[in-house]
């Protein structure tokens, strides 16, 4: 094989690879948006619930 | 930390005089870049769990639901499994074809073995991330081919143990990366200044080093893929990138509602506000006129706080629904002049409250850190003023009604008492299932601290959204409906005057102590003075 063709293999991985990475990033900021979304909530239930109990 | 791929850092890129040195050559053999190519691949690695850490911390510190907290941390792992699986595919596709090896860099089995995990694994990882030396010792290798095929023996335990795989493998995957940065050290063969992170034991990486990491990640992409800049595909690649880290920004604020326009148009509102309320037009920056805002607040509140009626809120004998109840029995039986003042009272107490949010605002607006805050929820803040203006509206009309039937000298009509009949239960029933104020005042509960601790009108507001917050909102308000926000908000307002209760709500709410000098005395305490 000749190095120019390896190259060629190691570019497509390489680049096959980013694009996973870029998939999985935007799931994993979609995961600390999650996180901050039931925190809120249920500080909304605690608060409530604090509230009702006064 | 992905994010900081395209930073640029001078300063930083200063520091990584070994990357340039080992790129600087125009035409690397294939063994440099595949070194390269593998050193960009675990920086993306590294930089993945440490974000990864990151979530399940969050997790740990924001929520208090084990089986919501679970779920997360469930996809967090299967987003690990994905990473260590571009890794190994990563590795695998190299292995394979440029070393004619029939199963891989790692062999069949092995990758079936990761498909089924659900998180990633520090040994196969390293096996991927065996990195320069790899790449310098062909597959065939004998030593090679069987450190990238077996599986260890705490990922075969680790199966039947999945409760203390997560934890173990962590701990693997950390101890992993400080290893092999420490040997990448001592052997002088470090391409990536991240690499450096984890030499001491310390986290994966800290700030500092993940922004190096990623420098590093950008300069060694620029020589893998040579001189002329990226190829055409990959540029493609670091466009979408590109694009979705915009969007990412884009969203973020938009639910900030934070826009170029954002500060024109609080102003523009502040003004409009400002007028109808007759304020001096330096009301933002002139300390009298700060203070006139003040005392008109208080005053409002004050007016809304009737002493006759929080003595029977206190004795629970007045409440939402008796004074819907109330209105409910002048239709029955009232003379038309009581059914107008009734409505009359009700139009004036939204009158009141739109009145008393629109000083809040005046007074955030004057105020540089609540002014951020405001720009966070000035819509919802805006629509209730709104809606409270409105429905003071539709209760001015009603009461319009019952004067002209007692100008004529005769009863309502049927149809008039059917309809407020109707209206009056309507906000019986939503007054149950509508958030006063919905999500605006719970927000100004999540405003600093510091704030509602020096502002005690803050406070009693903070009091009163955490009382509506759980509250669920329909999807369809119907326009009376803004009535029974209106009508609870005060209810709720009342409802917890006292101020021990005050200070209680106000410290569950932010989760801290307020300063014995803010607090109500005790019974004790009272009685001493």
């Amino acid at each position: 094989m000749t190095e120019e063709e390896k190259n060629a293999i190691l570019k497509k991985a390489f680049i096959a690879f980013k694009d996973k990475m870029s998939d999985i990033r935007r799931r994993q900021l979609a995961l600390f948006d999650k996180i901050d979304k039931i925190s809120s909530k249920e500080k909304a239930d605690d608060i409530r619930d604090k509230i009702h109990n006064v | 930390m992905f994010n900081a791929m395209s930073d640029q850092n001078p300063e930083k890129k200063s520091e990584l005089e070994p990357t340039q040195e080992v790129s600087r050559g125009e035409s690397l053999d294939y063994p440099k870049k595949e070194a390269l190519a593998r050193d960009a691949v675990k920086a993306y690695y590294e930089n993945f769990r440490k974000e990864q850490g990151e979530i399940d911390d969050e997790v740990d510190k924001k929520i208090k639901d084990p089986f919501e907290g679970q779920e997360v941390k469930e996809e967090n792992k299967v987003l690990g499994k994905e990473v260590a699986g571009a890794c190994i595919d990563f590795d695998d596709e190299i292995k394979q074809k440029t070393r004619d090896d029939p199963d891989g860099g790692r062999g069949i089995e092995q990758k079936e073995e990761v498909d089924d995990e659900k998180v990633p694994s520090a040994e196969s990882s390293e096996q991927v991330f065996g990195g320069v030396e790899s790449t310098q010792k062909p597959s065939s290798e004998p030593g090679n081919k069987e450190n990238v095929a077996q599986p260890s023996e705490d990922e075969e335990g680790a199966t039947k143990k999945p409760a203390i795989d997560v934890e173990l493998k962590r701990k693997k995957a950390q101890e992993y990366i400080n290893n092999t940065h420490t040997a990448e050290q001592t052997t002088g063969e470090s391409i990536t200044e991240g690499a450096e992170a984890g030499a001491e034991g310390e986290d994966i990486l800290t700030e500092d080093e993940a922004v190096e990491t990623a420098d590093a990640m950008e300069e060694t992409e620029k020589h893998f893929f040579g001189e002329g800049g990226h190829s055409e595909d990959a540029q493609t690649l670091i466009d979408e990138f590109e694009r979705a880290k915009k969007e990412d920004a884009e969203n973020e604020d938009l639910e900030n509602n934070e826009t170029p326009e954002t500060d024109k148009v609080i102003a523009q509102t502040g003004k409009k506000y400002a007028e109808e309320l007759k304020l001096p037009l330096n009301y933002k920056d002139d300390v009298e006129a700060k203070k006139e805002i003040v005392k008109a607040e208080k005053e409002m509140e004050k007016k809304l706080m009737d002493a006759e009626l929080i003595k029977g809120m206190e004795k629970g004998e007045i409440n939402l629904a008796s004074i819907i109840d109330e209105g409910l029995g002048l239709l029955r039986e009232g003379t038309p002049e009581q059914v107008k003042t009734y409505f009359e009272n009700i139009a004036e107490t939204f009158d009141d409250s739109a009145k008393h949010m629109q000083y809040m605002y005046a007074r955030m607006e004057g105020d540089p850190e609540m002014k951020e805050s405001l720009k966070k929820d000035y819509i919802t803040l805006v629509t209730n003023i709104q809606e409270f203006k409105e429905t003071s509206a539709i209760m001015k009309e009603l009461a319009g009604r019952a004067e002209k039937a007692q100008e004529k000298g005769v009863s309502l009509s049927d149809a008039d008492i059917k309809e407020m009949s109707s209206l009056l239960n309507t906000l019986k029933k939503a007054a149950v299932v509508i958030a006063a104020l919905s999500g605006a005042l719970y927000r100004i509960s999540q405003y600093s601290a510091q704030f509602a601790v020096a502002h005690p009108t803050i406070a009693n507001v903070v009091r009163k959204s955490g009382f509506v917050a759980g509250a669920k909102v329909t999807a369809s308000v119907i326009p009376a409906t803004v009535a029974a926000k209106g009508m609870f908000w005060i209810a709720a307002f009342v409802a917890v005057w006292k101020e021990k209760k005050r200070d209680d709500f106000v410290q569950a709410l932010f989760q801290f102590k307020l300063p014995a000098i803010l607090t109500a005395p005790t019974k004790a305490e009272a009685a001493k003075k």
